[in-house]
């Protein structure tokens, strides 16, 4: 199992998006949620620390990097939809 | 796995493969010291309970007035010099009344027999707490230290995400496949997909609610402005007002949280907050109380109950355990020896894979990366039984015995790891194996004798189920190092005549 080229342009850029696409979520997630800020942003957190391995995933997960790249927005997006029904919470 | 060929797409197994090895082979190597830690801090109160073999015995309960105004006059004598202090209050597991303060990022505590206020003349000790502070910090500091373990922890997440999707087909089978007569690796895969398997929910639970914990710190939140907490009494450089008797506030609490249901009191220039106990539910809410410091009348109770805390409150309650009875916190144990496994399990499973497909048998990084591997693998079990040994063998009195006691972790783990580079630079890891698997299987059997030798004067009239649990926990785990250096030797002395004694060829067998 060596560490091969073929691998290692996924790694940087999954090293490199992985951390970006959490905190894209943490920081606009909180926008989205009608709750006190303290509570929306701990539920963006709680989306924001799954997207960040499932980026990695994602990124190694399909066959061509376009794809993989294409895969991880939707990702990020999926999981900005994911959370919003957590809104219902509502305001205090 | 080879190196795919340049036509050819890699499966997704072969991609989430390669992920997995390195992801898991580099995360693990710290990922098993956080699992050794971690595990040992689920009885961190009872560790510390061991590592001070003068504890008399004690009931549990409501301080009485006249200890509360010791511990309060403790607490003045401290406020000023030091940043953070708190009066914990009797448990169930820890029934003394303790003035808590951080020095050099080491708690430090003086002790006060809970109904006779008598001062209890307990040794100094880093106690269970310094594992605990080690297994989310790795003694890096509290902002780096808890990033750098967020970021281990999410690259386990990543890990076991990548396992679960190589091994999703056969998921079931392999929970009840253990073959260890088998050819190798075929023993060391077995070991590994049960561990993980059988405590997947675990695994996933504990990293996730790991990174979840301090949150803050993986994504800060700037937005929020900082509550103010008093001005500049947090750093304890200017004049505190004396405090008011504690025994009343206590009382006055105690209708509101339960009698049993105090954790701790703590101090701040305007106020004396008294926190509901950690264990009364799974969710850590630190409901807390605050009193007027100058008047000891009640200001509020605090208590953040909209969902998004108490989801906050849950997820780290389910990570530290505080609210598990005995029972539970085994069941924690043994699953934080299963992580122990699977990522031990992994490493070596890495190395042998590697070996076989490496084009140069003996190269430098294969060499560091097996003596990485033996040096944290049973390097750090290792250290962590030495710090209970020094823990004993040191003067009580000692006035730096806290100081020893935390660098023996660190120079005895630093030490065995050059033995075990030593060792693979010499082309005889499996060696190193086989001396650090009998020397820790030497100190954990040995660790009930140092207990009674060194507890003799106490003995009489103490509870003796902690210790006990702790020494045959040590006698168990113990029996397990010898069981494996027994079979490291075996395997070494029927591979005997094989040329190149390296790391894959002697466990491979």
């Amino acid at each position: 199992m060596a560490f091969s080229s073929y691998y290692l342009p996924r790694l940087l850029i999954a090293a490199l998006l992985a951390y970006p696409a959490g905190l894209v979520v943490a920081t606009f997630l909180p926008h989205l949620l009608h709750m006190p800020r303290p509570d929306s942003f701990f539920v963006a957190q709680v989306g924001a620390v799954i997207v960040v391995p499932t980026t990695v995933l994602t990124i190694f997960g399909t066959r061509s990097l376009w794809g993989g790249l294409l895969a991880a927005v939707a990702v990020i997006a999926a999981t900005m939809l994911i959370a919003l029904p957590l809104a219902a919470f509502g305001p205090q | 796995m080879t190196t795919p060929h340049k036509q050819s797409v890699p499966s997704l197994r072969m991609r989430m493969g390669w992920l997995h090895a390195w992801i898991g082979f580099i995360a693990g190597l710290l990922l098993v010291c956080i699992f050794v830690t971690g595990t040992m801090s689920v009885f961190d109160t009872e560790l510390t309970h061991w590592m001070q073999p003068e504890t008399p015995y004690a009931q549990p309960g409501i301080p009485s007035a006249e200890a509360l105004d010791k511990a309060a006059a403790a607490v003045t004598a401290q406020e000023g010099k030091k940043n953070r202090i708190f009066l914990s209050l009797p448990s169930d597991r820890d029934p003394l009344l303790h003035v808590t303060y951080m020095d050099h990022d080491v708690f430090k505590s003086e002790t006060f027999h809970p109904q006779t206020g008598q001062n209890v003349p307990l040794r100094e000790t880093v106690g269970g707490l310094f594992f605990f502070s080690f297994h989310y910090t790795l003694y890096m500091g509290r902002m780096f230290g808890v990033i750098f373990v967020q970021v281990l922890a999410v690259g386990m997440l990543a890990t076991l995400g990548s396992g679960v999707i190589i091994h999703l087909k056969a998921l079931l089978p392999n929970l009840v496949a253990f073959r260890p007569q088998s050819s190798s690796p075929r023993p060391w895969i077995d070991a590994h997909v049960i561990a993980a398997v059988l405590f997947l929910p675990f695994m996933f639970m504990i990293a996730y609610t790991g990174v979840l914990i301090h949150a803050n710190r993986f994504f800060p939140n700037t937005a929020i402005e900082r509550p103010n907490r008093g001005g500049p009494g947090r750093n304890g450089h200017h004049q505190m007002p004396s405090l008011p008797p504690l025994a009343p506030l206590l009382t006055d609490a105690a209708e509101t949280f339960g009698a049993d249901r105090l954790g701790f009191i703590q101090f701040s220039p305007k106020t004396v907050t008294v926190v509901r106990a950690d264990n009364t539910k799974i969710g850590i809410s630190r409901d807390h109380i605050d009193y007027d410091r100058v008047t000891g009348e009640r200001i509020e109770l605090v208590s953040k109950n909209s969902p998004a805390a108490r989801t906050s409150q849950f997820l780290s309650g389910l990570h530290m355990a505080r609210w598990a009875p005995v029972p539970m916190r085994w069941f924690y144990f043994i699953s934080g020896c299963a992580g122990y496994v699977m990522f031990a399990t992994g490493l070596v499973m890495f190395l042998i894979k590697r070996r076989r497909t490496a084009t140069q048998k003996n190269s430098l990084p294969m060499e560091i990366a097996e003596g990485l591997a033996l040096g944290t693998v049973l390097g750090m079990p290792l250290a962590c039984a030495g710090v209970l040994w020094m823990n004993r063998l040191l003067p009580a009195g000692l006035p730096t015995r806290v100081t020893i006691e935390g660098s023996t972790l660190f120079v005895l783990w630093g030490a065995l790891t050059v033995h075990a580079l030593g060792r693979a630079f010499g082309r005889k890891v499996m060696k190193g194996w086989i001396e650090q698997s009998s020397l820790l299987s030497l100190l954990l059997c040995l660790l009930p004798v140092l207990d009674l030798a060194t507890r003799w004067k106490w003995i009489a009239g103490q509870d003796q189920t902690v210790y006990a649990a702790v020494d045959l926990t040590a006698v168990v785990l113990g029996l397990i190092a010898l069981r494996l250096s027994v079979v490291l030797k075996r395997k070494t002395g029927a591979t005997a005549s094989l040329s190149g004694p390296s790391f894959s060829k002697e466990i491979v067998s």
